[in-house]
């Protein structure tokens, strides 16, 4: 009977199938993480982040992370499995995102706080994405309290803002948007309608210098 | 007589006993939980209404469950809180699958920082 060796050991045949398998493995997790990370680095560059802050002062970073599913701290996932409250077929083209990413904050204007949540989400197709956005925005009902205050067509992006105002003079500010396979959404809310009537005006001219 | 044979025998079977025995009290006894209280680990968006314009809803995030006895530990105390426009903080609603987050109305979020500092918010919440 022949000594075991290194010699014998590394001259091994299964030796040598078993290192080309690892090294399969590790070229197949390697472009998967690849391909994983430039989805979500292209979704992350069309949302704003605590550097794209020139004008207004941050409080706190609340998130800057990718949409879960089950996370139901960002607007469209609190409709699902409750037909009574969204139409199904309408939830349906909403929820058919592939990836989302996420940024909330707490930033100052002029000493008020405010609350800012910037959403985007990318679907399968820019033409699902207009479906979605249509569904979205075809929820909301124009009272006296809340309306839809511009409606913006300009080459990279096209969207309606809206305004829900409270009862004591504070004020809710939403755009919702399609930019090619993606909606993206802004939300600045805050105890004064001035505030967020003027930050709103900010971010949103920052947002849409990100969505090109 | 058999034990007699082989004495170890015993000593096996005992030690057998003893082991299911731990193993099943373990299987069926419900995990006890204890009330304690304790404060918030964060502050921040809890949830948005179901539909557009999908109205935001802030809160105070417990570790736990249940959550009751809610106080309000910065400046003024419960009663600052009073100031709310929803009542006081004793009547704040709880919110989650299991009542960890404490709803905190917007115009009191809204009106200073110390109302979205964490450690300001106390509860008694129930821990596994």
């Amino acid at each position: 009977m022949k000594p075991f060796t290194l010699k014998t050991f590394l001259n091994a045949k299964s030796v040598a199938l078993f290192s080309i398998i690892v090294f399969i493995l590790a070229v197949m997790f390697t472009v998967t993480n690849q391909n994983q990370v430039t989805a979500d680095t292209s979704l992350a560059n069309r949302v704003l982040h605590a550097s794209d802050m020139t004008d207004l002062k941050i409080e706190t970073w609340q998130s800057d992370e990718k949409i879960e599913m089950g996370d139901l701290s960002h607007p469209l996932n609190n409709a699902v499995g409750k037909p009574e409250l969204l139409d199904s077929a309408l939830q349906a083209q909403i929820m058919a995102y592939q990836e989302g990413y996420q940024t909330s904050a707490f930033l100052t204007w002029h000493d008020q706080s405010l609350g800012m949540g910037n959403y985007v989400y990318r679907y399968p197709s820019s033409e699902q994405a207009i479906q979605a956005q249509k569904s979205i925005t075809g929820q909301f009902v124009s009272t006296d309290k809340q309306q839809m205050v511009e409606t913006f067509n300009q080459d990279n992006i096209q969207g309606e803002s809206y305004v829900v105002m409270g009862d004591q003079n504070d004020a809710l500010y939403w755009f919702v948007g399609v930019h090619d396979d993606t909606v993206v959404m802004l939300m600045v809310d805050s105890i004064s309608a001035s505030t967020s009537k003027e930050a709103f005006a900010m971010l949103l001219d920052d947002l849409f210098l990100k969505q090109k | 007589m058999l034990f007699k044979q082989q004495p170890y025998l015993l000593f096996f079977l005992l030690g057998l006993l003893l082991f299911t025995n731990q193993v099943a009290s373990a299987q069926t006894k419900a995990p006890e939980g204890i009330w304690s209280t304790v404060i918030a680990y964060k502050t921040d968006w809890a949830y948005n209404e179901p539909t557009f314009p999908y109205l935001p809803h802030f809160g105070a995030f417990f570790i736990g469950g249940w959550g009751k006895n809610q106080h309000y530990l910065g400046p003024g105390g419960d009663t600052a809180t009073c100031d709310s426009g929803s009542g006081c903080i004793s009547v704040w609603n709880w919110w989650g699958p299991s009542y960890s987050t404490l709803l905190i109305p917007k115009w009191w979020w809204g009106s200073a920082w110390q109302h979205r500092f964490s450690p300001y918010y106390q509860a008694t919440v129930y821990t596994n």
